[in-house]
C-alpha cells in the first residue's frame, strides 16, 4: 500500500507539472445513496470541476456511482478514493469497472465494504481518479463529502494508532553464556587433578625400579642415540599436539606429525627390537627349561 | 606339480585375480557414463558435489565453517556441522594429490568415478574378510561376488556420488579389521579398527550399524562364556579410541554419550571391564573364595548401576530413542508418526522379489554359508552369524539397507560355494583331511591342552624365523610336521566327519552345475546393472517404436533456464526432492531440500502447494518466493511427478497445519484420488493441481489425457491468478511459474486477473438483483 | 561377610606375592589414572559439564589411558603369553604408545 501511495503522489505531481495534448473527458457523473430496500435516498448530478454538496448515508445503505468516459481510450484505472475527515486520515480505495462503451459504475454496500467504513460516524472526502496507459495526464476530480452514520449500538472501534507505521525494531537475542564455576573451585581442582602424580611417583619409588636398560644403553652409543631420537620424537609429537590445541591449524600439524611419526616409527623399531633381543637372551635359558 | 610351484603360481595368480576383479567391478559400474556423459546422475548427490566444489575452491576451514544461505531460505544451513564430510574430504584429497602430481583432473570427474574406484577396494576388503573366515580361495570368490552384486552396484554406479559409495568399503574393511583384532588380540588392530570406524563415522550415518553390531558380537561371546583377554584388548581399544574419535565429527558431536543408539556399546564396554577384573581376581585366589567375591561384587555393581541409570534417565541426560531408529524396528511407526520418513521410497519395506533381483544365486547360498559358520563357530563366525541375522532383518525393513546386507551375503555365499568346490574338487581324502586339520590346528591355538604343544612350537619357530630374516623355511617345516601328525589321525577323522566324493561323474555333475550358476550370476548381474541401475535420473531415456533412443533432458533444460534467466538471489520454491539439484545445477536459493531437518518448513511448502491460491499466495509472499517449480509427467508419462507425490505433501502439511490442509478433502466421496472432472473442489483449487494442469488442455485442443494417471482431463483447464507461467520445458516435465507482484491498485490478484480478462466484477449486490 | 574379608585379604596377599614388578609398575600407573578420573568426575558433579567438550576430552582421555594400560598389562603378563601368540611385550608397548598418541591427538582436537 505504501508503494501504491507514493506512486499516486508521483502521478499527481506529474499531472500538475506536465501539460499534454490529450486529457480525460468524463461526463454523466452521478452519485446516489440507495437504502437497503432499493429506494433512492439522495442523489447528486455532478459536473467537473465543481464539487457537490455533502451526502449523508446510513451504514446499511449503499452508494451507487456512475460515469461515462468520452475518450476512445478505455481507462486502465478508474476509482474513487475515500479519505476520512478526522485525525486518522484513513484511505479507502474503491475501483470501478468500465465497459467498452465507456460507461463505468460501482455500487458500494457499506455494510459489506471495507471495515474502515464502520469505525463510527465519520465524514469522508471523495476523489475520483481515472488513468490509463496512453493518456498521460490522469483525471482527478474532488466529488465532495459523504457522511456515513454508524448504527448507535454496534459500531466497531477504530484501533488507535497510525495505520502504516514502522514496527518496533527486532533485536537479536543471543543465548546467554553459560556460567562458569568460580575460579577458586576450578583452581583448587586443577591442583587436585595434578595431585595423583605424587601418588604415582610414591608408588613407583616404593616398587624400587631399577633402570637396567638404561645402564645397558650407555654401553652401546648407537642404541643410546636411537633411544634418544625415539623419545625425542615422542616428545615432539606431544608438543605438536599442544601447539595444535593452542594456535596452529590442522594442515601444518599434519605435516609435522607425518615427519615426526616417521622418525618415531623407525627409531622405535630399532630401540624396541634391541630391548627384545636382550629379553630373549635373558629368558632363553629359562624358556629352554620349560620346553 | 610340486607343492612349491603350486604356491608360487598361487602367489602370482591371487593378486592378478584380485586386480581383475577390481577392474570388472569398476567397469561394470560405467554403463551410465558410457551411455550418457560424465555427470552426477542422481538427485541427492548434487549436494555432495556442490559442497565438494566448495571445499576444493575455498579450502578446508572455509568448508568447515560454511554457512549456506542459499538453502532453507530464510533459515540457512550450517553445512559444516550438519554433514558427513567423509566423501567430500576424500574426493578433495584425491583431487589435490592428482594435482600435486600434475594430473589436471577436474573435480567433477573425481566425484563421478569415486564410487566405482571404491568398489574395487570393497572387493579387496571382502577378500580379506573372507580369508579370515575360511581361506583365500573363498576370499577370492567373495571379492568376485561383491564386485558385481547388483545390491551394491545399485548405490555405487559412476555418477552416483553418494555417501554409501565409500561407506560400504569402510564397513567391510572395519569389520575385517575388527575380526583381525579379535583373532590376534592386538591393540594395534584395535586401533586400526577405531581409525577406520572414525572414517566410517565421517562418511555415513550407517555407522550406527557398526556401533551396535560390534558390541553385540562381544556381548554374545561373553554370554557364550568365551571371554578372553584378546577380546578385552580389541574391544576396549576399539571402543575407547573409536568413541573419542567419532565425537570429532561435528554432526555426531556428543551423541555417543547421550543417545540410546550408542548406549549398547557403552554398556558392553562396562561389562567387559568387569569381566576382565573378575578374570584378574580369579588368577589370584582359590575358586571358593572367588565365588564369594564374585557374588558380593555382582550385588554391589548391580545396585550401583540400577541407581545410576534411573538417576540419569530421570534427569534427562540420556535422550530417548529418535524416530528414525524406531522406524527400523517397527515398520508401522514411521507411517503413523513421521510422514516425512515414510514418504521416501527408500524407507519402504523391501519386496521379497528384490532380494532375488539384487542378489540372485547368492540369496540361496547365503543360508548355507551361515550354516557352515555355525559348524565352525569360532569367534569370527559368531560375528558373521550376528551380522547376517541383523542385516537380513534390517534389509527387510528398509529397501536402502539392502546395501548393508549385500556384503555379508557375498561373504557367506562365498564360504558355501568354496566349501562345495573344496568337497568336489579335492583329489584325495588324505589331502582333504590334512588340509582341514591344518587349518584347525593353525587357527585354534589354545583350545585344548593337547593341541598346545604344536601350537607353541609354531610361535617359537616364527619368532625365531623373524630374527633370522628367513621367514619361510622354519615355519614350513612346522606345518609339514603338523601335516604328518595329522595324517596319522586322518583316517579316523575323515571316517567320522567327511565322506569325500571319488566318482568323477558325480563330481563333474556338481561342478558343471556350479559353473553354470556362476555364468548365470554374472549374466544376471550385468543385465540388472545395465538395465535398472545405470539409468540416471536427471536424464531420462526412452525407446521409440522403431528402437531409436530418445533422450529426455528436461531437468537440465529447466535448471539451465533458471540459472541464466533469474536474478542471482532468486528464491525458488519446489518440493524438497529437487532442492539439492536446484542448488547445484541452477544456483538458486531454495526453501527446502533433501536434508530434511526442519519438518515445519517442509510442511509450509506443502501447505503452499496444497491450499488455494489466496492462501498459498500469502505463504509465497511471506517467504519472498520468486518462482515456483513443479514436475509434471502427464505429457510423457513420467510417474515420479509432483501430482503423484502430492499426497505426501498433503500429509506432511496436515501434520503441522491440520486446520488448513485436510487429506480427506482431496479424496472423492468414493475414496479415490482423482485428477479429472471427478476431482474434488479442494483438489481443483490447490496450487499444485493448477500449476500442473495449467494450459494442459490447450495442448491437446481440449482433449487432454494425463498419461501417468490415465485420466481424461476436463476441456477447460484451471486458471491461475497469482502466478505467471515463466517456463515449461520441451516435454512439459518441469514447469516454472513466476510469483506475481502485488497488484498495483491494491486489488486482489484474482480480481485483477478477472479485470484483465475483461470480466465484470460481480459484487454481491448485483447478484441479488 | 567374614568370608569376603578373608577372601579379599588373601587376594591382596597373593597379589603382592605373585605379581612381577613390571606389572606392578603398570598397576600403579592405572591407580594414578583412576584417581585422576575420579577427581574429574567429582569436579563435574560439583561444577556441571558446561564446557562439555573439555570435560569429555579430559574424562575420556583418562578412560582410554586406563584401558590402554590394562591392555598393556594383559599383553605383557607372562601368564597370558599363550593367549597372545603374535604379540611380544615390546610390540605391546609399541601399540600402547601408538594408541596413546592417537588418543592425545583426538583430545587436543576436542579441547577446541
Amino acid at each position: 500500500m505504501a508503494k501504491f501511495r507514493s506512486l499516486l503522489v508521483l502521478t499527481l505531481l506529474a499531472s500538475i507539472s506536465t501539460v499534454l495534448a490529450e486529457s480525460w473527458k468524463v461526463s454523466d457523473i452521478n452519485l446516489a445513496v440507495i437504502s437497503r430496500d432499493g429506494g433512492k435516498k439522495d442523489e447528486r448530478k455532478l459536473e467537473y470541476p465543481h464539487a457537490g454538496e455533502d451526502l449523508i448515508a446510513d451504514s446499511t445503505d449503499s452508494l451507487k456511482f456512475t460515469f461515462k468516459v468520452e475518450n476512445k481510450e478505455r481507462p486502465h484505472q478508474a476509482m474513487v478514493l475515500f479519505k476520512s475527515q478526522d485525525e486518522f486520515k484513513d484511505e479507502i480505495m474503491v475501483a470501478a469497472s468500465v465497459k467498452s462503451s465507456g460507461k463505468g459504475r460501482f455500487e458500494l454496500n457499506f455494510a459489506k465494504a471495507d471495515p474502515k467504513f464502520k469505525y463510527g460516524t465519520r465524514k469522508y472526502s471523495m476523489a475520483f481518479l481515472v488513468g490509463g496507459s496512453k493518456v498521460d495526464e490522469p483525471f482527478k476530480y474532488t466529488l465532495g463529502n459523504i457522511e456515513i452514520h454508524a448504527p448507535s449500538s454496534n459500531s466497531a472501534v477504530r484501533p488507535s494508532g497510525v495505520e502504516y507505521a514502522a514496527k518496533p525494531e527486532i533485536h537479536h537475542q543471543f543465548r546467554p553464556d553459560q556460567k562458569l564455576i568460580n575460579t577458586v573451585v576450578s583452581g583448587f581442582f586443577t591442583v587436585l587433578v595434578l595431585a595423583p602424580f605424587t601418588v604415582l611417583f610414591l608408588l613407583w619409588s616404593q616398587l624400587g625400579i631399577k633402570f637396567e636398560p638404561l645402564k645397558a644403553l650407555t654401553q652401546k652409543p648407537l642404541e643410546l642415540v636411537s633411544a634418544l631420537v625415539f623419545f625425542g620424537s615422542l616428545a615432539g609429537i606431544e608438543y605438536v599436539f599442544y601447539s595444535y590445541w593452542t594456535h596452529v591449524t590442522l594442515f601444518p600439524v599434519l605435516q609435522y606429525l607425518g615427519v615426526l611419526s616417521l622418525v618415531a616409527v623407525v627409531s622405535g623399531r630399532s630401540v624396541l627390537s634391541a630391548v627384545q633381543a636382550r629379553r630373549i637372551q635373558r629368558t632363553s635359558g629359562s624358556a629352554k627349561k620349560e620346553l | 606339480m610340486s607343492a612349491e610351484t603350486t604356491s608360487t603360481v598361487a602367489r602370482v595368480l591371487k593378486p592378478t585375480i584380485l586386480i581383475l576383479i577390481a577392474v570388472v567391478a569398476i567397469a561394470s559400474r560405467l554403463f551410465s557414463i558410457i551411455r550418457f556423459e560424465s555427470v552426477i546422475h542422481e538427485f541427492d548427490p548434487w549436494f555432495n558435489y556442490r559442497t565438494t566444489q566448495h571445499l576444493v575452491k575455498n579450502g578446508f576451514y572455509e568448508f568447515w565453517n560454511w554457512f549456506d544461505e542459499k538453502s532453507w531460505y530464510p533459515l540457512g544451513r550450517v553445512v559444516g556441522g550438519t554433514v558427513y564430510p567423509g566423501i567430500m574430504v576424500t574426493s578433495a584429497l584425491i583431487h589435490n594429490v592428482l594435482h600435486f602430481f600434475n594430473f589436471p583432473v577436474d573435480i567433477r570427474n573425481v566425484c563421478v568415478f569415486l564410487a566405482p574406484m571404491f568398489s574395487g577396494l570393497t572387493a579387496f576388503s571382502a577378500y580379506l574378510l573372507t580369508k579370515e573366515l575360511k581361506d583365500s580361495s573363498a576370499g577370492l570368490l567373495a571379492a568376485a561376488f561383491l564386485g558385481v552384486a547388483p545390491g551394491y552396484i545399485s548405490r555405487s554406479v559412476a555418477g552416483s556420488y553418494d555417501n554409501e559409495g565409500i561407506a560400504i568399503f569402510l564397513l567391510v574393511f572395519t569389520f575385517y579389521l575388527w575380526i583381525k583384532a579379535v583373532k590376534t588380540g592386538s591393540a594395534f588392530f584395535g586401533l586400526l579398527t577405531a581409525l577406520f570406524y572414525f572414517y566410517m563415522v565421517s562418511a555415513w550415518g550407517g555407522y550406527v550399524f557398526i556401533t551396535n553390531l560390534v558390541p553385540l558380537h562381544v556381548f554374545t561371546l561373553l554370554l557364550m562364556g568365551r571371554y578372553s583377554n584378546r577380546l578385552y584388548v580389541s574391544y576396549s581399544t576399539f571402543y575407547a579410541v573409536g568413541t573419542l574419535l567419532s565425537m570429532q565429527i561435528p554432526f555426531v558431536g556428543f551423541q555417543p554419550t547421550r543417545t540410546s543408539e550408542h548406549m549398547a556399546a557403552l554398556g558392553v564396554f562396562g561389562l567387559i571391564q568387569l569381566f576382565a577384573f573378575a578374570e584378574l581376581v580369579r588368577g589370584y585366589v582359590s575358586p571358593k573364595q572367588f565365588k564369594t567375591l564374585l557374588r558380593s561384587g555382582i550385588v554391589a555393581v548391580g545396585a550401583v548401576s540400577v541407581v545410576g541409570l534411573t538417576l540419569l534417565s530421570l534427569s534427562g541426560v540420556i535422550a530417548p530413542f529418535t524416530g528414525r531408529f524406531y522406524s527400523l524396528y517397527d515398520t508401522g511407526y514411521a507411517k503413523i508418526h513421521i510422514p516425512i520418513i515414510a514418504s521416501v521410497s527408500e524407507h519402504q519395506p523391501t519386496a521379497w522379489t528384490s532380494f532375488f533381483f539384487d542378489l540372485q544365486m547368492l540369496i540361496f547360498l547365503f543360508p548355507a554359508g551361515v550354516y557352515l559358520c555355525f559348524k565352525e563357530l569360532k569367534d569370527e563366525h559368531v560375528f558373521i552369524i550376528l551380522y547376517s541375522v541383523f542385516a537380513s532383518y534390517f534389509a527387510g525393513v528398509m529397501v536402502r539397507l539392502m546395501l548393508t546386507l549385500t556384503p555379508v551375503v557375498c561373504v557367506s555365499a562365498a564360504i558355501a560355494y568354496s566349501t562345495l568346490l573344496d568337497t568336489y574338487l579335492e583329489k584325495s581324502e588324505h589331502v582333504l583331511a590334512s588340509n582341514l586339520k591344518g587349518i584347525q590346528a593353525q587357527s585354534s591355538v589354545t583350545d585344548t591342552p593337547a593341541s598346545n604343544t604344536p601350537a607353541t612350537t609354531t610361535t617359537e619357530a616364527k619368532a625365531g624365523g623373524k630374527k633370522a630374516a628367513g621367514k619361510g623355511t622354519p615355519a614350513k617345516t612346522v606345518t609339514k610336521a603338523a601335516e604328518s601328525e595329522s595324517k596319522t589321525h586322518a583316517k579316523t577323522h575323515s571316517d567320522k566327519k567327511r565322506y569325500p566324493i571319488f566318482n568323477w561323474d558325480s563330481r563333474a555333475m556338481v561342478i558343471v552345475q556350479l559353473t553354470w550358476f556362476l555364468f548365470m550370476f554374472a549374466w544376471h548381474c550385468t543385465y540388472v546393472t545395465s538395465g535398472s541401475y545405470s539409468s540416471p535420473s536427471i536424464v531420462l531415456a526412452s525407446r521409440q517404436a522403431d528402437g531409436s533412443q530418445v533422450i529426455i533432458d528436461d531437468f537440465r533444460e529447466a535448471y539451465y533456464w533458471l540459472r541464466k534467466n533469474t536474478k542471482e538471489d532468486a528464491k525458488v520454491l519446489a518440493w524438497w526432492d529437487y532442492g539439492y539439484q536446484m542448488a547445484g545445477m541452477a544456483n538458486v536459493t531454495t526453501l527446502v531440500d533433501n536434508n530434511t531437518w526442519n519438518n515445519t518448513h517442509i510442511a509450509t511448502v506443502g501447505k503452499a502447494m496444497a491450499t488455494s491460491e489466496e492462501v498459498s499466495y500469502e505463504v509465497l509472499r511471506q517467504h519472498d518466493v520468486d518462482y515456483v517449480l513443479v514436475l509434471f509427467g502427464g505429457v510423457i508419462g513420467y510417474s515420479g511427478d509432483d501430482i503423484n507425490k502430492f499426497l505426501w505433501m498433503i500429509r506432511i502439511a496436515e501434520g503441522v497445519y491440520p486446520k488448513e490442509v485436510k487429506e480427506v478433502d482431496f479424496f472423492t466421496p468414493r475414496g479415490e484420488y482423482k485428477v479429472d472432472h471427478e476431482a474434488t473442489p479442494t483438489m481443483k483449487n490447490s496450487l499444485m493441481y493448477k500449476m500442473s494442469y495449467y494450459r494442459f488442455a490447450e495442448l491437446y485442443g481440449g482433449n487432454a489425457v494425463d498419461h501417468v494417471r490415465g485420466a481424461r482431463m476436463p476441456a477447460e483447464g484451471p486458471t491461475l491468478s497469482v502466478l505467471d507461467e515463466a517456463y515449461t520445458t520441451e516435454n512439459w516435465l518441469v514447469r516454472i511459474y513466476k510469483v506475481k507482484d502485488l497488484d498495483i491498485l491494491g486489488r486482489d490478484l484474482k480480481d485483477a486477473t478477472a479485470f484483465e480478462k475483461g470480466k465484470v466484477r460481480k459484487t454481491s449486490l448485483l447478484k441479488r438483483k | 561377610m567374614e568370608e569376603i574379608k578373608s577372601a579379599s585379604s588373601s587376594l591382596l596377599a597373593s597379589y603382592f606375592k605373585d605379581t612381577p614388578k613390571s606389572l606392578k609398575l603398570i598397576d600403579s600407573y592405572m591407580v594414578y589414572v583412576l584417581l585422576t578420573g575420579l577427581i574429574q568426575f567429582v569436579y563435574v558433579v560439583i561444577a556441571g559439564t558446561f564446557p562439555n567438550n573439555a570435560f569429555l576430552a579430559g574424562f575420556i582421555s583418562t578412560i582410554s589411558a586406563f584401558v590402554l594400560a590394562a591392555n598393556l598389562r594383559m599383553q605383557t603378563n607372562p601368564k597370558n603369553a599363550s593367549q597372545f601368540p603374535t604379540t611380544s611385550p615390546e610390540r605391546a608397548f609399541a601399540d600402547f604408545l601408538a594408541c596413546n598418541l592417537v588418543v592425545h591427538f583426538a583430545v587436543a582436537n576436542f579441547l577446541g
